[in-house]
């Protein structure tokens, strides 16, 4: 048989097993019509135990009535199990002696998708088939866990130079520090100076990001960057104005609905690390960098020259420096949204310019064109041409130029919205609002408990990454938003 | 969930077109109404709101008189960008659903049922009569700012999407 199934070898299909599921995950059973009233819900939750012999059913346990229920008409819940099990997992690592010699199986868990790679090799099928066995019955599922649970996605990254130096990455870390600290000596970013006396350095600090693996070649990038305490800083002494002007979004649509209808270039560029060609115009003195400071001129300070990220006033010196290079170069900002720029040609066509901080769109009849200006561009600053624009501010371009149209969506940005909140599995409406849904602020909690209740789920940021929808592509969502922030201070559990 | 807006499949240059629509105390709280509109350039939506109204309105006709013209003020800001982005643009469409609105905007008419209304609101009859603004009746049929404003059935509301250029992939 070679470790198959007797059903594979005899018809040689590969046997699909998605249709098992995980024994304990939570369960939404069905209620039949005959057994609830008209106001009743529709199912009840139930923890899955297994298959009954002789049924054609799922067996369940009810953990209210306190009994075990039968039944075919089920929903799954199994991205929280999932979730869960995972978390264990990894605690269960620490625990388990890095010499057991047990048996690693290759797998392929659904969840692992979420994670990184690292996890995967450690994941172990004979560990955690074992532990399953005695996992107790999961008895505080709900939408609260799936919030602990969405937190945790992230931060995996050092987050301190220490850690980084004493991590097992320590070789990667240290390769794309010593990088950044070229490109900023390269950029002369600051000169070491002595502090003079009354004025206080501000603090600095790494920030590493891993970036997970995107072919296999590449393998895993690292990224460290330097930031500057920017919160230390003072108004009045270290910063007048930071406020920095970027393009609305309307700007944006009008630009692509003019680009569709006359059949125009649209291209994309990027600027490499923006804020650094901001040059700065109070004096700030910086502390040396942790791990890089000059032997011998330990006392002395930084005096930056450009902008650096994490300072207050970096993205408007970036906007201004950016500003007057434009007007130099022979282009106009509109009076209507001041990070449009404009240029009118010889042969009575335009060509536009679109900022946000760093990037950028360039627009024009003729390819030529767009390709002087990229020229200008990269002499001046530090650019990268993406080519053809596909995606700007997570919405993705797709353009049909034989029909003069150009399709704009936010599919990546929902899906993983969705994916955050543990919601990628729940059934797709019609509308946004169904028209009996009426809120108000009578359904406001009104006891401590349901206010405890409430503050664990995370209210806010839903509503917020339903915003940003909204704002970039969605009209469609616009009035369900604006309903459910009116209770942003204060939400209940319809709302 | 993989909606987007499909922008360019009409003939002639992009010109802006406005719908607004309103919702008489739609807000159970403090029974303020909401004002909602959308514009379209070539066919796309590129500039919508969904907002309540900042003042408590007495009737629906100064409700909708209101959305006109926050949607006229929004209007302004959009044909002076178009224009300087080099199309050729008169005065704006402005499609509304509510007659009395209209002739109230149309007609320096005083009454003792409108004075109430601030001056600030009648900026609108300053741009009709300068031609900025051309406001026109609409079936609500055909209205699309009616999904902003209230709760629409299905059919309504993928009407609604139909006339915006909202597609799934």
């Amino acid at each position: 048989m070679g470790g198959k199934v007797a059903e594979e070898v005899w018809t040689r299909n590969a046997i699909d097993f998605s249709h098992l599921r995980i024994f304990g995950c939570p369960a939404y059973v069905h209620v039949p019509s005959d057994e609830r009233s008209k106001l009743d819900a529709k199912s009840k939750k139930c923890i899955f135990l297994g298959y009954k012999k002789g049924v054609k059913g799922y067996k369940f346990w009810d953990p209210v009535d306190k009994k075990v229920v039968i039944s075919r008409d089920a929903v799954f819940d199994e991205q929280s199990m999932l979730q869960q099990n995972q978390e264990k997992v990894q605690m269960e690592l620490e625990h388990i002696p890095a010499a057991a010699t047990l048996e690693r199986i290759e797998s392929s868990n659904p969840a692992s998708d979420d994670y990184s790679t690292v996890h995967l090799q450690d994941y172990n099928l004979a560990r955690d088939r074992e532990r399953r066995t005695n996992v107790k019955a999961p008895t505080r599922l709900g939408f609260e866990d799936m919030v602990s649970f969405a937190l945790n996605i992230t931060s995996e990254d050092s987050t301190s130079f220490q850690g980084a130096i004493t991590s097992q990455d320590r070789e990667n870390w240290m390769g794309t520090m010593v990088e950044e600290m070229e490109s900023l000596q390269k950029n002369q970013t600051w000169e070491l100076a002595r502090l003079p006396e009354g004025m206080k350095a501000i603090g600095c600090k790494w920030v590493y990001k891993r970036k997970p693996t995107v072919s296999e070649k590449e393998g895993e990038k690292f990224k460290a960057r330097l930031v500057a305490k920017g919160f230390s800083q003072k108004k009045g002494i270290d910063y007048d104005e930071i406020f920095s002007p970027v393009v609305r979004h309307t700007s944006i649509r009008a630009v692509l609905a003019l680009v569709a209808t006359w059949d125009l270039h649209l291209e994309q560029m990027d600027v490499k690390i923006a804020f650094l060609h901001g040059d700065l115009e109070e004096q700030i003195y910086m502390q040396q960098p942790e791990g890089f400071s000059q032997p011998g001129h330990e006392h002395l300070v930084c005096r930056l020259k450009k902008s650096l990220y994490g300072l207050k006033q970096s993205p408007r010196q970036w906007y201004k420096r950016f500003d007057s290079y434009m007007i130099q170069i022979g282009y106009k900002s509109c009076e209507y949204d001041c990070c449009v720029y404009v240029k009118s040609l010889d042969d009575g066509s335009f060509i536009f310019l679109l900022l946000y901080v760093d990037d950028m769109l360039i627009v024009a009849k003729n390819l030529d064109d767009v390709v002087g200006l990229k020229a200008l561009l990269s002499q001046e600053f530090d650019m990268k041409d993406l080519g053809a624009a596909k995606k700007i501010l997570g919405m993705e371009i797709h353009r049909d130029r034989s029909s003069k149209k150009l399709w704009l969506s936010q599919q990546g940005y929902v899906e993983k919205v969705l994916d955050r909140f543990g919601m990628s599995n729940t059934k797709p409406v019609s509308t946004p609002l169904a028209n009996h849904f009426k809120l108000s602020s009578n359904q406001c909690p009104n006891t401590d408990k349901e206010v405890a209740d409430m503050a664990e789920v995370p209210y806010a940021s839903v509503v917020g990454c339903l915003m940003y929808a909204m704002v970039c592509t969605r009209p469609d969502l616009a009035h369900a938003v604006s309903q459910v922030s009116k209770y942003m201070s204060k939400p209940g559990r319809q709302h | 969930m993989g909606h987007g807006i499909v922008f360019g499949n009409q003939q002639g240059d992009p010109l802006v077109i406005g719908y607004v629509d309103s919702d008489y105390a739609g807000d159970l709280d403090n029974r303020r109404s909401t004002t909602g509109y959308v514009f379209t350039i070539s066919g796309g939506p590129v500039c919508w709101k969904s907002t309540i109204q900042s003042v408590i309105a007495l009737s629906t006709t100064k409700v909708e008189y209101m959305a006109v013209v926050e949607a006229a003020k929004e209007a302004l800001w959009l044909t002076g960008l178009v224009n300087e982005l080099g199309v050729q643009q008169g005065g704006v469409q402005l499609h509304c659903d509510s007659q009395s609105a209209i002739y109230l905007a149309k007609n320096q008419i005083y009454h003792a049922r409108t004075k109430h209304i601030d001056v600030r609101f009648h900026k609108i009859r300053e741009l009709i009569a300068s031609g900025e603004i051309l406001l026109q009746k609409i079936g609500t049929e055909e209205n699309a700012a009616d999904m902003l404003t209230k709760p629409v059935t299905t059919d309504k509301f993928k009407h609604c999407l139909n006339l915006l250029n909202v597609y799934s992939c």
